[in-house]
């Protein structure tokens, strides 16, 4: 045994003093999200947690949170969260229960934080889970300051979490009649 | 406590039905699962918060990197990074890297000069992690990680972090309250306010631990180190050990990583107690400095398990995993084999890509961002080869290998030990002493002289404080001699000693504003006193060679003006061929009649083309020697007789070496009295180009 199974046992044996469940991970997909931004509406496309046995510990608790943050001196700011904690990998349950929330301030440090109803519809679209806003003003504010790109923080139970950079795709179309 | 709050809010809230119809372990099972509950979702939320941080951080220094090779975009380095962040082994079971690319530069193909560099793969999963130097002399607006964790962050995102930082710990400081022996918040208040710098904070969070005793002095330890307290930091890891259980002991204290892969398998044949003690030996011999308190490298060491131990507790956090199954294993490795990087280089969203698309590939989890793991080069490795180990009085001076400090611009990992560590002040090898004890009636006199002399030390006239020591073990050092010195000079350091088995140094320490140690050493086992030996025997010490260049020593010259004079160095350039020797006999009287040879006899192998050209009478035997012999009692020639039980008699004579072609010799000294055993010793010297 070597002093990095060591090190690690003795964590997890630390990590068993304390009553804990053991160091769970997911992991989170790096397929990449997409933003279309329509006169009425923008819909983010975010990647989904990998289902995949090899990585995932099927008992892992914790939170499933989207944050989005809109260029660091704009101040816009959102997430889909839900209020606790879930130990269930079922995407549909975790975004049943998931809520879309604005952030009051964007540097604000935890989505939990972020407590604002923002308007909009949740679904899974294939690999993706689409969030559609069609709350006007947030959808005219973006239009306005019209950002380039936006970062994506998504995190996993437990302590698994990954930041993206996506670009947004400006549809410029007239409205419809 | 939380569980008396509980009960008291049951019965506020009227409960006492339920406290009539229920036993009181009942009562006792529901109130522990509620505050588990609590306790869990409180976690739950400070896991999540404490990511959420980490994410942070990782954002700004995303933004930082991206920043930092806009403004400063060496591309030649970015090329030669790229291997280092596609960091991919060759097979499962390697421990080098493959270069996966040549890059091509200016037209040129661009790749380090050798084929492979290290590399520490994870067990469970592809991901390698590939250590190196660093890759350039400075980073653009960074400074080293290893001493300021939020050093890789641009100076204007530094003040923001830390104020989120603070604003976490105030969110960790009040969920912890509830839960005293939570070691998970404890950890992690701990490791945060160490990034914070906040040493006396951590020192503070520590004061207040209440979970396993070892675990808090560990802790403690660490704190110390971090805030420069060496002796307490010390005296706290020492404690810590104690603390343990025997079984985490053993394999908390495993050194295995620490050692090339060969001399692993045989340190883990030991048994737990027996580790004990090697251990001991293993972090003796790997002390920077026998003359200063405290060995920074073991502290160093632990400080490290307690780094590793922290992080992986969160699994994953700023840009590393820790987590073993998903390559955090590999993280662990470096970390104890190196510490922490100074500085690590982004390849960017889209390297991450690639680099996760491979990981993919092989079942392993995607864990970007990528990043190199470089180190600056004023690292040194410490630790002695595992042979002076398990026979330390019989090390050689080869035996350590601090090569790991170099200068700032040398990136060639060729050189990359299986471990290194700064210490506080840059310490480098001396080369090619030489080290001679004579023989007394009650003691030893121990004679060594060394060059001051390296790539690195700084220029020449730079003052020196050396101390020759002996060491027998971790606890017991002596001095046996001081003497200042210039860099570049010769010093000569004479002492007193015994005869038994010791470790002997040389340790210079710079004076003034130098931050430059220098030091060599070895193990020996001096000769016996002359009280031991036998009536009759004849004895010759190791023959010693003075430098004689300009100055003008006559066959009655005294012992210490000769002695003050030996050589630091046996390797003679072309311009130094005239070699003064000087020797001792011992149980020669002045009135016996001696026979004395020194011979100087090459010490190679003689090359096929040099054969040939000696059987056809084109050249010399090389190998032939140089013969001087003589006979004593002679008026011609003045030897020095030192009267006692045990006479000594000093020999003096000047060799001119200029016929010699140049290679190694063996400079052998023997005398014969009537009747008695020939007495014989020599010296090898080498005879440079």
């Amino acid at each position: 045994m070597t002093m990095r199974h060591v090190v690690h046992s003795v964590s997890v044996a630390l990590s068993m003093v304390m009553c804990v469940a053991p160091l769970h991970a997911q992991r989170v997909s790096v397929e990449p999200a997409i933003a279309h931004v329509d006169r009425d509406r923008i819909e983010f496309l975010l990647p989904r947690p990998v289902e995949n046995d090899q990585f995932t510990i099927k008992d892992a608790r914790g939170h499933h949170i989207w944050r989005i943050v809109i260029d660091d001196r704009s101040d816009v700011s959102f997430v889909l969260a839900a209020d606790t904690a879930m130990s269930n990998h079922d995407l549909r349950a975790v975004l049943q229960a998931s809520r879309l929330r604005s952030c009051a301030q964007p540097g604000v440090l935890s989505a939990l934080e972020c407590t604002a109803p923002l308007t909009g519809q949740v679904t899974l679209k294939q690999t993706k889970i689409s969030l559609l806003i069609t709350d006007t003003a947030f959808v005219e504010r973006i239009r306005r300051i019209r950002p380039v790109f936006f970062w994506l923080r998504a995190f996993a139970p437990i302590g698994r979490f990954q930041e993206q950079t996506v670009q947004f795709n400006y549809r410029d179309k007239p409205l419809r009649e | 406590m939380l569980n008396w709050l509980l009960i008291g809010l049951l019965s506020l809230l009227g409960a006492a039905p339920e406290r009539t119809s229920r036993t009181p372990d009942e009562i006792r099972s529901t109130v522990a699962a509620a505050a588990a509950d609590d306790s869990a979702r409180t976690r739950e939320r400070m896991v999540l918060q404490l990511s959420e941080f980490h994410l942070l951080w990782q954002h700004y220094w995303k933004l930082s990197e991206l920043e930092r090779r806009r403004v400063d975009g060496s591309r030649e380095a970015a090329l030669l990074r790229l291997g280092y962040m596609h960091c991919h082994p060759q097979t499962a079971s390697t421990t080098v890297a493959k270069p996966i690319a040549r890059v091509v530069l200016n037209g040129d193909v661009s790749q380090r000069p050798y084929p492979n560099y290290p590399l520490i793969k994870g067990d469970s999963s592809w991901y390698a992690v590939c250590p190196t130097w660093l890759m350039v002399p400075t980073v653009a607006q960074a400074s080293d990680e290893s001493i300021q964790r939020d050093g890789a962050l641009l100076p204007m995102y530094r003040s923001a972090l830390a104020a989120s930082r603070n604003a976490m710990l105030k969110r960790l400081d009040s969920a912890a309250a509830g839960y005293p022996q939570d070691e998970w918040y404890l950890g992690q208040r701990v490791r945060l306010r160490l990034d914070q710098l906040d040493t006396e904070g951590a020192l503070r969070t520590v004061d207040s631990c209440r979970v396993t005793p070892w675990w808090c002095t560990a802790l403690r330890g660490h704190v110390l180190w971090r805030a420069g307290r060496l002796l307490d930091a010390e005296a706290a890891f020492d404690r810590m050990r104690r603390e343990m259980p025997a079984d985490v002991r053993c394999r908390w204290s495993d050194v295995s990583e620490l050692l090339p892969k060969t001399d692993a398998t045989l340190y883990q044949k030991n048994s737990c107690a027996a580790r004990d003690s090697v251990n001991i030996t293993f972090w003796w011999l790997a002390d920077p400095l026998f003359r200063q308190r405290g060995n920074e490298r073991l502290v160093e060491q632990e400080s490290r398990r307690v780094d590793i131990a922290l992080r992986q507790q969160v699994g994953i956090d700023e840009r590393n995993v820790w987590d073993v199954r998903h390559g955090g294993d590999a993280m662990g490795e470096l970390i104890a084999r190196y510490g922490w990087p100074s500085y690590a280089a982004w390849g960017g969203p889209d390297l991450d890509n690639a680099h996760s698309g491979y990981l993919a590939g092989n079942r392993s989890a995607e864990i970007p961002p990528y990043t190199t793991f470089e180190y600056s080069n004023d690292r040194a490795h410490f630790v002695a080869r595992w042979s002076a180990v398990a026979s330390p009085y019989a090390a050689e001076e080869m035996d350590w290998q601090l090569f790991g400090t170099t200068s700032s611009t040398d990136t060639n990992d060729t050189r990359w030990p299986a471990e290194h560590a700064r210490v506080s002040r840059t310490v480098v090898q001396l080369r090619d002493g030489q080290s001679v004890f004579f023989r007394r009636q009650d003691h030893i006199a121990a004679n060594v002289a060394v060059v001051m002399r390296d790539s690195i030390l700084p220029a020449p006239g730079i003052k020196f404080d050396a101390l020759l020591l002996r060491a027998t073990d971790g606890t017991r050092s002596d001095s046996l001699a001081q003497q200042s010195v210039r860099g570049g000079e010769t010093v000569v350091l004479r002492g007193i000693t015994s005869s038994a088995p010791a470790v002997f140094a040389v340790e210079a320490i710079g004076l003034g504003d130098s931050r430059v140690n220098a030091r060599t050493r070895y193990g020996a086992t001096p000769p016996a006193l002359l009280s031991a030996m036998r009536p009759g025997e004849v004895a010759v010490s190791e023959p010693v060679v003075i430098d004689v260049r300009g100055r003008d020593f006559g066959a009655r010259t005294p012992a210490d003006t000769l002695l003050d004079h030996m050589v630091g160095s046996l390797r003679f350039p072309a311009t130094h061929r005239r070699l003064g020797v000087f020797w001792e006999t011992y149980g020669v009287a002045a009135a016996d009649t001696v026979t004395v040879r020194v011979r100087v006899r090459r010490d190679e192998e003689i090359s096929a083309a040099q054969r040939i050209g000696m059987a056809l009478n084109l050249t010399s035997d090389p190998n032939r020697p140089l013969d001087i012999s003589w006979t004593e009692p002679d008026l011609q020639r003045a030897t020095r007789t030192l009267s006692g039980p045990v006479p000594v008699q000093q020999r003096f004579l000047i060799l001119n070496l200029e016929q010699l072609t140049p290679g190694a010799y063996v400079l052998d000294v023997r005398v014969e009295r009537r009747g008695a055993a020939p007495a014989q010793s020599q010296r090898r010297v080498v005879l440079e180009k």
